[in-house]
């Protein structure tokens, strides 16, 4: 039996705890007041942040969500916030361990919270969602377990962490951008006068302007780079975005339009198929919005997009039923 | 991939009553001869986040050594009921005085010990000095200048806006004219108020630390610079737990270590009403 959260103007949810491989984990369970669905949501960790999110972002859209009378637990996965379990090295580089839960790392922990929800919250379906690292996560669980209907993301990451920050290896589209954001600063005296007064990031600068041109020869010689570019690419997690879709999970991706990853996600979309019109997710971008949505302009567009789509599913959903 | 931790002690959620609603607590119970009680003040905004995983095996390990510790959140943050932008000093400080008696009826301990970083830090003098029970607290990386702290706060507002906009679209000045109108900043998605920045302005912590009659630790970085005073200050190697991490994202061992061994050590006489 789970008691309605408690009356304060941002609800706050119910703390819970449940059980992953032997670790205990913490919660907070947002329950509706009123008639409830019998959907379930779920935000997964970003990544070392603990589950209100950044600039508790997931306790924001957790209200949200409510609203339209929709379960959802936010929860901390083993090693992060409150929760028990530990990485199992004396010492993990944040590189390291975004690189592990681009991989799946917290799957099981995913997979405890479903078990969790559908048992205690009475719901049967489960929407997956999350920012940063949470997708990984999402779609990794979400594409495998059936009791999965959707998954909504922000701000995705297709390329491994580690690959992003080697600009070498940043990927086409972010070069670009780097390379015509230092062309413009030609024209600016202040740039000038950070260049002479050491203040310039010359390495960078470098790197970024002998990439472009490697790159440029490199296309003109006809070479190929997708081998190289592939080991820093979340293959498996494309894989499992295909696979998603073709089980007829709904999928909701939405970028900043400011975020690179948005730049690294669009240069990846011709692996979704040639037709634009004919991709597995729906695609939002907020313009101008930075990663991690800090203005509070940018996270209306994101709460209004998910809620729009969350509510067409359950519609859709209990059609089905009926 | 994931190693167990070994969590001996009862982990228990409280929730401690607040006009501005619910505040929520973690109260760590003691899984050794109890010692009395320590009340862990968190740090501020995105500063808070980063800390929590430290603040958490830090207060495990006192638990272990046989502490009553409790975790909680300000008002319009972590897992508290309310909005940051509602919030101010004031209700922080007044926070930390609403735990302080929670965590009192809890362990039976009439004063807890305090530790807290960054603005908790502050926070934490300044609750001290309008409480005589407070007699022991330790600084991690303190913040010392509420100006320059709220300073960095809009500077942060401006290289966002830097990195989204190519250039300064409100300067600093403009800035502080939209707050001065009732209007928010966000500095990483946190809205700043007028009132929480002119509490930040009026919040003396060095002067604090230097009139604290209690037993002080500050443990902090060389770049920090701590007034004279009679607190006890050490500077072991750590790397800036209250940032998102560049390299190694564990707890500061260090830190943890030599937090725990100075309230263990403190006079028999301080742990004995709860033994």
């Amino acid at each position: 039996m789970i008691a309605p959260g408690p009356a304060t103007r941002l609800d706050m949810g119910v703390p819970v705890t449940f059980s992953c491989e032997g670790s205990r984990l913490f919660g907070s369970l947002h329950v509706p007041e009123g008639p409830r669905s019998n959907v379930g949501i779920i935000l997964m960790n970003q990544g070392p942040i603990d589950r209100t999110g950044s600039h508790r972002l997931y306790v924001k859209l957790a209200a949200r969500l409510t609203a339209l009378g929709v379960p959802v637990l936010r929860f901390d996965a083993r090693g992060v916030g409150e929760s028990e379990g530990r990485w199992a090295v004396d010492s993990i580089s944040v590189l390291e361990a975004y690189g592990n839960i681009q991989r799946g790392a917290w799957v099981p922990d995913a997979t405890a919270a479903i078990e969790y929800m559908r048992r205690t919250a009475g719901v049967d379906r489960i929407v997956l969602g999350g920012l940063c690292g949470g997708p990984c996560t999402a779609i990794f669980a979400g594409a495998a377990h059936p009791a999965v209907d959707g998954i909504f993301v922000i701000g995705a990451p297709v390329t491994f962490s580690a690959a992003t920050q080697r600009v070498s290896d940043l990927p086409d589209a972010i070069i670009k951008e780097h390379a015509g954001r230092y062309v413009r600063k030609l024209l600016q005296p202040s740039s000038w006068k950070r260049f002479f007064s050491f203040e310039t990031d010359y390495r960078t600068l470098l790197t970024v302007f002998t990439s472009a041109i490697r790159r440029r020869l490199g296309r003109a010689a006809g070479a190929d780079r997708t081998a190289e570019t592939d080991a820093n690419i979340n293959v498996p997690m494309i894989d499992a975005i295909r696979t998603a879709g073709r089980k007829g999970k709904r999928l909701l991706f939405v970028f900043g339009g400011n975020d690179f990853l948005w730049h690294e996600f669009q240069e990846q979309l011709p692996r979704f198929g040639n037709n634009p019109a004919r991709l597995p997710f729906e695609l939002v971008t907020i313009p101008e919005a930075n990663h991690i949505l800090t203005e509070e302009s940018w996270q209306q567009i994101l709460f209004g997009s998910v809620t729009t789509w969350l509510t067409r599913g359950l519609a859709e959903t209990r059609r089905r039923l009926a | 991939m994931f190693a167990p931790t070994l969590v001996n002690g009862r982990e228990e959620a409280i929730r401690i009553a607040s006009d501005s609603g619910d505040l929520y607590g973690m109260l760590h119970h003691p899984s050794a001869a109890a010692r009395g009680a320590v009340l862990l003040c968190p740090a501020d905004g995105e500063e808070r986040a980063w800390c929590l995983r430290t603040y958490v095996e830090l207060a495990r390990t006192l638990a272990d050594s046989g502490w009553w510790v409790l975790r909680f959140d300000y008002a319009g943050q972590g897992e508290s009921a309310g909005l940051y932008e509602e919030s101010s000093i004031e209700t922080r400080v007044h926070d930390i005085a609403l735990a302080l008696a929670a965590l009192r009826a809890q362990s039976g301990d009439p004063a807890p010990a305090i530790v807290a970083a960054r603005l908790g830090a502050a926070l934490a003098l300044e609750a001290a000095a309008r409480d005589p029970r407070i007699v022991r607290v330790a600084l991690l990386e303190p913040v010392l200048d509420g100006s320059a702290y709220a300073r960095n706060l809009l500077r942060i507002n401006l290289t966002m806006q830097m990195v989204m906009y190519e250039k300064v679209m409100r300067n600093g000045e403009q800035l502080l004219e939209d707050l001065a109108a009732g209007g928010r900043v966000s500095a990483n998605g946190y809205n700043l108020t007028r009132q929480f920045l002119d509490g930040l302005e009026a919040l003396r912590p060095a002067e604090r630390l230097k009139a604290f009659q209690g037993r002080a630790l500050v443990i902090a970085t060389a770049a920090t610079r701590v007034p004279e005073s009679p607190a006890d200050v050490r500077r072991p190697a750590f790397a800036p737990f209250w940032r998102e991490p560049k390299a190694d994202m564990t707890p500061p061992k260090l830190v943890i270590a030599e937090t725990v061994s100075w309230l263990d050590a403190a006079p028999t006489q301080e742990n004995a009403r709860m033994s």
